[in-house]
Order: C-alpha cells, then structure tokens, then sequence
C-alpha cells in the first residue's frame, strides 16, 4: 500500500465516506460531521499510519485532507 | 506562574468512593453509532464510566469517602477545622454544600467552611486553599472533599462530552507533618478567565435565571439546551496541549527538577490522546503516567485523588514524589510536587447510598 493508499484508508475509516470524495473541498467547513472526536481520532490514525506525531499546532491546523498533505511533508511524508 | 509552598505538612488519608452503575462504552452504541463510539473510546482511552443515580449527589460521594477516612482512624471528626468542598454540582444554591457535609459528618462549630466552584483543576486549587487556611490553624487538620457528577448537566445527545465524564468523589485530609517538618508541598497556578467560555453551562444561576430549557441544534451540531454544559472541545485540547505543558516545563525550571525527580506523574484524566501529548511534551516516560482513564473516564476535580486511590491503596508502604497536574474550566490550570505515603491511601469504595437532609 501506497503512501496515498494509506492517507485515504485513514480519511475513509473516519469519516465514513468513500475515497472518491476525497480532494480539495474535504475540510472541516464542508464534512457536516468533523467534529473534536474526529479531528483527534483522525490525527491518532494519521500518526499512528506513518509513525509520526504531530505538534500542537500542527493538531489544531489539520483541518483539510489537503492540508493534511502539506503538514505530512514536514516530516518527509509525500503522499 | 503564581507559586505557593508549604512546609511541613502531609496527606493524612485519601480515601475515593465511586457509584456501582456501570456504563460501558458499547452502550452508546445505540445512541453514537458503533464506528462513531469506537473511534472515540480508541482515542479517549474511555471503555467504562459510573454513574450516578438522579437522587446521589456529588457530596453524597464525598461525605461516603469521609466517613470511610473516620473509619479508618486516620483522622477524628474533632480535629478537622478547615472543610473545603471542590464540585460544580452543588446540593443547594445557597448554602454552600460545605455547610451541608460539615452538618451530616458531625464535625461541629468550630470548623471553617468554603465551596470551590471549579472542575478538572480544582483539586490543586483546593489543596491551596486547605493549606492555606491550615497554616494559621494551630492543631487543626484539614479535610478537602472534591466530588462531581457531571453529567447530570450534559446533553444526552453530546457526543463529545458524554461518554467522557464519570462520578466520583474523595476525602483528603491535610495535616501538619511533625515527623518530616521539612517535607515541601509547592503548587503552581495560572488562570485565563477571557476564555470563561470555553466550558460554560451558560443558565441556571441568575446571568440566564429564566431562560427556557429548548433543545436546539447548536454550531457543533449537537443538540442541546442552555441547562446544559458546552464545550469547545478543538479549543479546550489545543488549551490541553499548549497551556498545560508550558506550565509543567515552567515548573521544572522554577523548582530545578525534571521527569527524572518524580516517581509519578498523577495527571488529570482529561483523555487518553492528551496525557500522550503532555507525556511528550513534558519528556515523562509514559509508563510513569498511571491511567484510570479506561475504567472511570474524566473525573472532573476528583481525576488526582481518583488515579492515587486506584494505583496506590494496595502498593507496599513508601513515600512517593509525586507531579500532580489538573486543567480545565475558568480556563484554570494548576501542577505541583508533593510527597505522599502509599499507606494512607484507602482503597476505593463502591456506594450508591445518597442522604436527603
């Protein structure tokens, strides 16, 4: 499974959705249900799926599955 | 960082009594949904909470852990001449519960009583207070009860906050240590009230005195009325995460220890994610971080006593060193050192009885 292949599995596992959803406009302001328990139990999942952890503002910004992205790079995670 | 110390002074009994009625957290599959409620307990820690009957109060809680303190010698009622009650679930608007616990222990006149309306900070608060008081009090003990139920003030229908929170109540009893006079409590405060709003159960005191109780969808998309408590939950765990390890590291530096100067590190049990990052934030070996979380849930003011009670009644006799560390509404949060002698922790007892004055 691909770096990509695991992101998605992460999003799809949490928030219930199929990964043709996924893209651009997958936020906190679009996923009705993205709520504190999501946003955490994403987070552990993503940390938990590429053997990372997060500092606490990288926690409270990751609020998009692209931004997701971006906070992955940092630690030399291209998905 | 506001800092008391006190010398010379000990915990004399700690003793936690928690209701029988247990929830497990598949209970709330019916209400949350399965994948929902497991995601949750996977991230919070949380498998089981108690709860309370509607007709048990928190002081119900406390007084049972009061008596179980008298019963076991460790203290008389006679001595006692400060009662401190931490909850904010009081018995009564006026007067305040301390009155109440200080009638039905029979601890007589010459006792001073004070509430402390604070939650998961509030036992470090009201061991400052206790001491406090204490200190100008010749041949008195203190007794400093904290006990809570708070979900008799959440919505049913919060998925945030309703498979967290547990009942529980304890009893400590703070007196001076005329064997150890050198022995040093040292507690650490900060307080932030701009963010009073974080938790708030905005009705029923007199702000909103008539507001009516109307379930409406809130900005969360949680359903659930002014009666009940409100968390920003994003905004209480970057708190948890920020606020809470900047003052432990500050503490470090200010009394020149680190990880390696604590046996353990008793933490509020706010959720499972949150002890990690402060265990990391903090450089404590997690393993030294003893987790009641997974049984009890978030215990509110009552988390410290809770953790003591249920790692430490039955470990062999030693004095620990212990980093205490508790954050939560105002926003408020407190840490502190202080030492602890594993034979004056009672185990904890299960009770359901409640005593209507």
């Amino acid at each position: 499974m691909n770096n990509l292949d695991k992101y998605n599995q992460v999003f799809c596992e949490t928030f219930s959705v199929n990964s043709d959803v996924l893209g651009t406009n997958f936020s906190n302001d679009t996923i009705e249900n993205w709520d504190s328990v999501l946003q955490l139990s994403l987070v552990t999942s993503i940390e938990d799926a590429f053997d990372v952890m997060f500092e606490p503002e990288e926690i409270m910004d990751f609020k998009s599955y692209e931004k997701g992205k971006v906070i992955l790079l940092k630690y030399d995670v291209i998905i | 960082m506001l800092v008391s110390r006190f010398k010379g002074f000990k915990i004399g009994a700690l003793s936690v009594a928690v209701p029988s009625h247990k929830i497990q957290i598949s209970d709330f599959y019916e209400s949350f949904g399965k994948d929902l409620v497991d995601k949750f307990s996977e991230m919070a820690g949380v498998k089981q909470i108690a709860h309370t009957s509607l007709k048990q109060t928190a002081s119900d809680l406390g007084f049972i852990a009061a008596e179980k303190v008298f019963e076991s010698g460790k203290a008389k009622r006679e001595d006692i001449g400060v009662l401190v009650f931490v909850s904010q679930k009081p018995d009564f608007r006026i007067p305040a519960t301390s009155f109440v616990l200080q009638k039905r222990l029979g601890l007589g006149e010459n006792v001073i009583c004070q509430d402390i309306n604070l939650a998961c900070s509030g036992f470090i608060f009201g061991l400052q207070t206790s001491l406090s008081i204490l200190s100008n009090l010749k041949g008195k003990k203190a007794l400093l009860i904290t006990a809570d139920t708070s979900y008799k003030t959440m919505s049913p229908q919060d998925r945030t906050m309703f498979m967290l929170f547990g009942d529980s109540g304890s009893a400590v009893v703070l007196e001076k240590d005329d064997l150890n006079r050198e022995q040093i409590f040292e507690l650490a405060f900060r307080t932030n009230g701009d963010k009073f709003k974080s938790i708030i159960t905005p009705a029923g005191a007199f702000r909103n005195r008539n507001l009516k109780p109307i379930d409406e969808v809130w900005s969360d998309d949680i359903v659930r009325n002014d009666y009940n408590t409100h968390m920003k939950g994003m905004a209480v765990f970057e708190f948890s995460i920020t606020d809470v390890p900047k003052l432990i590291n500050d503490f470090y530096k200010y009394t020149n220890t680190d990880a390696s100067s604590y046996d353990n590190f008793i933490l509020h049990q706010a959720n499972l994610y949150i002890l990690k990052q402060l265990s990391r934030k903090c450089k404590i070996p997690f393993e030294k971080i003893p987790l009641s979380i997974d049984r009890f849930g978030n215990n509110s003011s009552n988390s410290i006593p809770l953790v003591l009670s249920d790692h430490f009644s039955n470990a062999d006799n030693k004095t620990l060193r212990l980093l205490i560390s508790g954050f939560g509404a105002g926003l408020s949060w407190a840490c502190g050192a202080i030492n602890i002698d594993t034979q004056n922790i009672l185990p904890i007892f299960i009770s359901d009885d409640f005593f209507i004055e």
